[in-house]
């Protein structure tokens, strides 16, 4: 019975794969190539810009609105990752399909699931930015909701997977051992699952970040929204100190998370 | 997959009456076919509360399958297993099940991420409530109980280290202290010979066997060195090919037994 599932799978596969290749050439021959994609005074603006990134503006008044607009972008990561995780974790947990033993029961959690997860996914951040401020106005509600949305759906996609992949002889020992399901969960699946989780959500609070300043240029204020000012008012060098704001602060959180990582490890061996 | 198990002896007629009376594990033509191969043929035997039953027989002559099926793990392809007068198709995995057996098993099966006490306690998750299960992952329940566990098998120094850092022989006797938390009338052993050394696997079923005898469990174990079989077990099964060859008192077995058991499995290739 298995075996056929696979074999049926294994067709569809091809057929998917050579429909996507069919999809790239065709795409290649639908880009118009010859007209207009490069700027042709660009390769000025290119000099002026990399000559600005080694002299970035380091007046008082540009670090000071740089400080601010960085705790600005990291609250809305921060907000949204929370909203994310909301969303995420629960419906992680049940579209992983590990807490019921009845073949029957586990696919409906596991398609309820990951259809909820995948709507939330498959609108775009910007896309739930301009809904939610066409909504609720330019207010932060707006920009939080249009982070967490996606970011839950993408959350709990990969919760539900690495939940599933937890390897299965400890969890039949706890089986054994008379453990129902959701002790089998909150004693092997979850602490097994957890070092990965956890890495992973902070992969995702990085890439909410680099979300976090591009909801900005919709006008929710933060590193993004200053960029945008800097760019229009062609002042390169300041622009830059932005810039380097920005990647001080995904530094930052990348050296965070690699120090929680450590330690998980190391207690987990 | 269809399991017809004609039992021909009367299962327990109340739950109530004593244990004693009833053999601990009575199997009645239980046998095992994967498609054509016979894992284990069709094989009856019954085994007193107490008795502590080590099988012998070359690798792959179904002692593995043949513990699977008596811990409630693999179900017969025909034939019946009654733990204590209970059929075992009957039984309810998980709390019912697991107080009339428990299994080790071969390869490590802890929870890496968890602490030595912690895998321990374990073993006392199908009588805990959910709310204590969960509270137990940040502050262990019924310590003592794991504890005594733990000193009982030689690591209470590593209660507190993650089960994923212990060495292979650490990690089976953790093992063998979740099962004693567990508390089973019946452990079934396969000996983990191929996750750990020799000497370290005869130290495992030497502690096992030395707790089982002193809780008065019946323990049924497969053994590698026929020495450990004689020294720790009052009973010795030899299975070769999915068959039984010999079944009697450890000190009435023969070397010539022995050897006949392991240089034929050569002689006999099919």
């Amino acid at each position: 019975m298995n075996d056929r599932a696979h074999e049926g799978s294994l067709g569809g596969r091809g057929a998917l794969t050579a429909i996507l290749l069919i999809a790239f050439a065709v795409s290649l021959v639908g880009v118009g190539w010859e007209d207009g994609l490069l700027n042709s005074g660009g390769l000025r603006a290119v000099g002026q810009i990399v000559a600005a990134a080694i002299q970035p503006q380091l007046t008082l008044d540009v670090l000071s609105i740089g400080a601010r607009s960085t705790w600005t972008t990291l609250a809305y990561a921060w907000a949204g990752m929370t909203v994310a995780l909301v969303i995420g974790l629960p419906l992680g947990i049940i579209g992983s399909g590990t807490l019921v033993r009845s073949p029957w029961a586990r696919r409906w959690n596991i398609s309820f699931a990951r259809f909820a997860l995948a709507v939330f996914r498959a609108i775009h951040e910007l896309v739930w930015a301009w809904l939610f401020v066409a909504a609720l106005g330019l207010s932060p509600m707006a920009g939080v909701l249009a982070l967490g949305l996606p970011y839950g759906g993408i959350l709990g996609r990969i919760y539900a997977e690495l939940l599933q992949d937890v390897p299965d002889a400890p969890l039949r020992a706890l089986r054994g051992a008379g453990a129902s399901e959701w002790r089998v969960f909150w004693f092997g699946r979850l602490p097994m699952a957890l070092p990965d989780m956890l890495s992973y959500t902070f992969y995702r609070l990085e890439c909410g970040i680099r979300s976090a300043a591009i909801l900005s240029f919709v006008g929710l204020g933060g590193l993004g929204h200053n960029i945008h000012i800097s760019l229009q008012d062609i002042d390169y060098s300041r622009m830059w100190t932005f810039v380097y704001f920005l990647i001080a602060l995904v530094l930052v959180v990348d050296l965070w998370s690699s120090l929680v990582r450590r330690r998980v490890a190391i207690e987990q061996g | 997959m269809k399991t017809t198990s004609p039992s021909k002896i009367s299962p327990a007629t109340s739950a109530s009456s004593p244990n004693s009376s009833r053999p601990a594990i009575l199997i009645d033509g239980a046998g095992k076919t994967y498609g054509d191969v016979e894992a284990v043929r069709p094989i009856s035997l019954t085994i007193e509360p107490g008795e502590t039953v080590a099988l012998l027989g070359p690798s792959g002559s179904g002692k593995t399958t043949l513990l699977s099926m008596m811990a409630g793990e693999l179900e017969p392809s025909q034939g019946s297993i009654h733990l204590r007068g209970k059929n075992l198709a009957d039984l309810h995995p998980g709390r019912e099940l697991s107080r009339e057996v428990g299994m080790i098993h071969q390869q490590y099966d802890l929870v890496p991420n968890l602490s030595s006490l912690q895998n321990v306690l374990a073993g006392r998750l199908g009588d805990w409530g959910l709310l204590k299960s969960v509270i137990s992952l940040v502050w262990p329940q019924d310590r003592q109980v794991g504890l005594t566990a733990l000193e009982q098998v030689g690591v209470v120094d590593r209660a507190r280290v993650r089960a994923g850092f212990l060495s292979g022989g650490e990690q089976q006797r953790i093992a063998v202290a979740r099962l004693l938390v567990q508390d089973p009338a019946i452990i079934i052993a396969d000996e983990p010979v191929s996750s750990l050394d020799p000497a370290r696997a005869e130290e495992v079923m030497g502690i096992l066997s030395e707790s089982a005898r002193q809780a008065g469990k019946t323990l049924v174990a497969s053994v590698h060195s026929t020495d450990v079989a004689r020294t720790y077990f009052g009973r010795l099964i030899g299975l070769r090919n999915g068959g039984r060859e010999f079944d009697l008192p450890s000190h009435l077995v023969t070397d010539d037994q022995l050897d006949a058991l392991y240089t034929l499995e050569g002689l006999q290739d099919e």
